[in-house]
């Protein structure tokens, strides 16, 4: 080390607070220095490594949800434009991109500049995002079913039936969803891993024809119970929030259970602007893929205020070319809180590796699909690995759920904490727990659902 | 689906079209650059650099200057580097044809997690913040980690803002001497 400066400057001081004035002289002299540089390099790698164990490189939302925010915010969900909002507040680089996005002089390219990003583009991109391949046959479907703004992945999924409701009988709640059709149906408990299970991804996918809901000999229900976390749970106490450990659950993410990539694709009270407002739809879900182990999870979804619309629970395979692997609807009203689909209730097996998207739709118009509200996300199930679950078997049975978010597996963590709940609803620790882990994905403004 | 390769002469084609989509993606991809590049120092140039960057590549690809598709991330970066390391030669007063050490520093994997070297400094750095006096671990949590401010992480950890700053700086500087293989130092 040659540069006498080197050994003599604070460089803790320096990248605690690199901006303050009196470390100006060293912003003018590391650049011109090999020794001050490498040592500027090595604390910067240092302090990305510290950002990257919180995986806040991947908390920037997406150039779709930026663009989004800035050219057509009543897109967004209020609880999404505030997270937004409060993300920008902190972030130079996000709010650099916007000025980007606001200056880019488009004439020195001589292309004509989109006022504002249209349904068809965003969509689309998710689309794209989605299942990684352009939508063109959606196009070309939605072309003969005359549909006038069809789009992306939600037109691909419209598209994939008929106007109208013909195909697809509602039934009256998800708790009370007919029993899947066989074919789809792989019965039993699995045991873990399973080297060959019935996948329900890979089969044909003709029209998927679910039996009309039983005649019940009182009238069904219409409105669903708010918050049916874990209506099937037993009913005894599990005693478990004494047990429950002080610290908060922490969720880290792991790209290898999400398929080696931690991109947000949730999506949130995703309608038209100007429209007949509905209420706000949300996926409880990490922004990017999440991780389960469970051959047939649970997931949840909140809706902000009753609707007076008719809920679609949907899911998809990412090879499925839109054709839902399960398609349930939800007779209004529906009530306003959270509530589960449970992919068992549906036979639904999710094969290991492959990624699954599920959706919530509010159709204020079930022959015009443009108008609805979409709420979604994305899970793989990825089997736990020895190390995990040497963890598990070496943690008490109220630690579960925390191993299980320390080791990425949020869905997982999430429905131990819910199902807990259900058996403790005023247990304040288990709601804590819940809520520090739609925190960590973003979702705080749920946090006290 | 994710982990595929973004095609970026596409999303350059996408941008001459007046998509802003693929403005903000291209964007998004330069500031990765200048984030990796620790380019905070001169953050006030980030903006009109990466209109400059974007404008050039999205004239070369229509001029044909950029003759393989897959090369344009390449370029992207590339004219990246060269204008940042003008902006900086221009806030330093050095002649344009000076050869500042830190521009050497600028290369480097286009993805961090192509460097084999960050597992292994992150597993290093997760041992070692486990090993800090616990109000230094707090500390470097509160505001490396989680990003919060130095006010929010006072409130937070319930440590004074005074003492927080103190234990920060020592706490970084603990971290630093523990990992310096790890982030290659030469012993």
């Amino acid at each position: 080390m040659s540069c006498p400066r080197t050994p003599e400057t604070d460089f803790a001081a320096f990248a605690a607070d690199r901006h303050a004035p009196q470390f100006a002289a060293l912003r003018d002299h590391y650049p011109r220095c090999r020794d001050c540089a490498d040592e500027v390099a090595r604390w910067s790698r240092m302090l990305g490594a510290l950002r990257e164990e919180e995986a806040r490189v991947s908390e920037h939302p997406s150039p779709e949800r930026l663009l989004t925010f800035q050219s057509a915010p009543a897109d967004l969900a209020p609880s999404e434009r505030a997270a937004l909002e409060a993300h920008l507040a902190s972030c130079a680089p996000c709010r650099g991109e916007l000025r980007v996005m606001a200056d880019f002089d488009f004439a020195a390219l001589g292309a004509p500049a989109s006022p504002r990003p249209g349904r068809v583009g965003w969509l689309s991109t998710l689309g794209e995002r989605l299942f990684g391949r352009p939508l063109q046959p959606a196009l070309a479907l939605l072309s003969l079913l005359a549909v006038a703004l069809p789009i992306g992945l939600l037109a691909w999924w419209l598209a994939a039936r008929p106007e109208g409701e013909s195909r697809v009988p509602p039934v009256a709640r998800v708790a009370e969803a007919p029993a899947p059709t066989p074919e789809r149906v792989a019965p039993g408990p699995e045991p873990e891993p399973r080297p060959a299970p019935v996948a329900v991804a890979n089969e044909p996918t003709p029209a998927r024809e679910f039996p009309p809901p039983a005649v019940p000999e009182e009238p069904a229900p219409t409105a669903p119970a708010p918050v049916p976390i874990a209506p099937t749970e037993p009913a005894a106490p599990l005693k478990i929030a004494a047990l429950l450990p002080a610290e908060l659950p922490r969720y880290r993410p792991d790209a290898s259970l999400a398929g080696g990539s931690l991109e947000p694709v949730r999506v949130a009270s995703l309608v038209r602007s100007g429209e007949k407002p509905l209420p706000a739809l949300d996926a409880f879900a990490p922004e990017h893929v999440g991780a389960t182990a469970e051959a047939s999870p649970v997931v949840y979804w909140h809706l902000s205020a009753p609707s007076e619309v008719p809920v679609e629970i949907a899911v998809f395979s990412e090879d499925a070319e839109g054709t839902p692997l399960a398609d349930v609807w939800l007779e209004p009203p529906v009530a306003a809180g959270v509530h589960a689909f449970r992919f068992a209730e549906h036979g639904l097996e999710l094969e290991p590796g492959r990624t699954y998207f599920w959706f919530a739709a509010l159709v204020p118009d079930r022959a015009n699909r443009e108008h609805d509200a979409v709420a979604g996300a994305a899970l793989r199930r990825t089997p736990l690995s020895a190390e995990v679950r040497a963890r598990l078997d070496a943690t008490s049975p109220a630690e579960r759920a925390h191993v299980l978010a320390d080791a990425g597996y949020w869905f997982d963590a999430f429905t131990t904490y819910a199902t807990w709940l259900a058996a403790e609803p005023g247990a304040a620790n288990l709601r804590a727990a819940r809520a520090a882990l739609l925190e960590q994905v973003g979702l705080g403004a749920l946090a006290g659902s | 689906m994710s982990g595929r390769a973004e095609d970026w002469a596409a999303v350059l084609e996408r941008l001459q079209g007046g998509d802003r989509l693929a403005l903000a993606q291209l964007a998004r991809l330069i500031n990765s650059f200048l984030a990796r590049w620790n380019a905070y120092d001169f953050r006030d140039d980030w903006d009109d650099l990466i209109q400059e960057v974007v404008l050039a590549a999205a004239t070369a690809l229509r001029d044909g200057r950029i003759r393989e598709r897959g090369a344009v991330v390449g370029f992207l970066k590339s004219t990246a580097r060269f204008k940042f390391a003008d902006r900086l030669k221009a806030h330093l007063r050095l002649a344009e044809d000076a050869t500042l050490p830190w521009q050497e520093l600028l290369e480097g994997p286009l993805e961090p997690s192509a460097d084999e070297g960050s597992t292994e400094l992150r597993r290093d750095l997760r041992e070692a913040l486990a090993r800090l006096p616990e109000k230094e671990r707090r500390a470097v949590a509160a505001v490396h980690v989680e990003g919060r401010s130095y006010e929010d992480a006072a409130a937070t950890t319930g440590i004074p803002l005074g003492s927080l700053k103190r234990h920060l700086r020592e706490g970084l500087a603990r971290l630093r001497a523990e990992l310096g293989p790890a982030l290659g130092e030469r012993s």
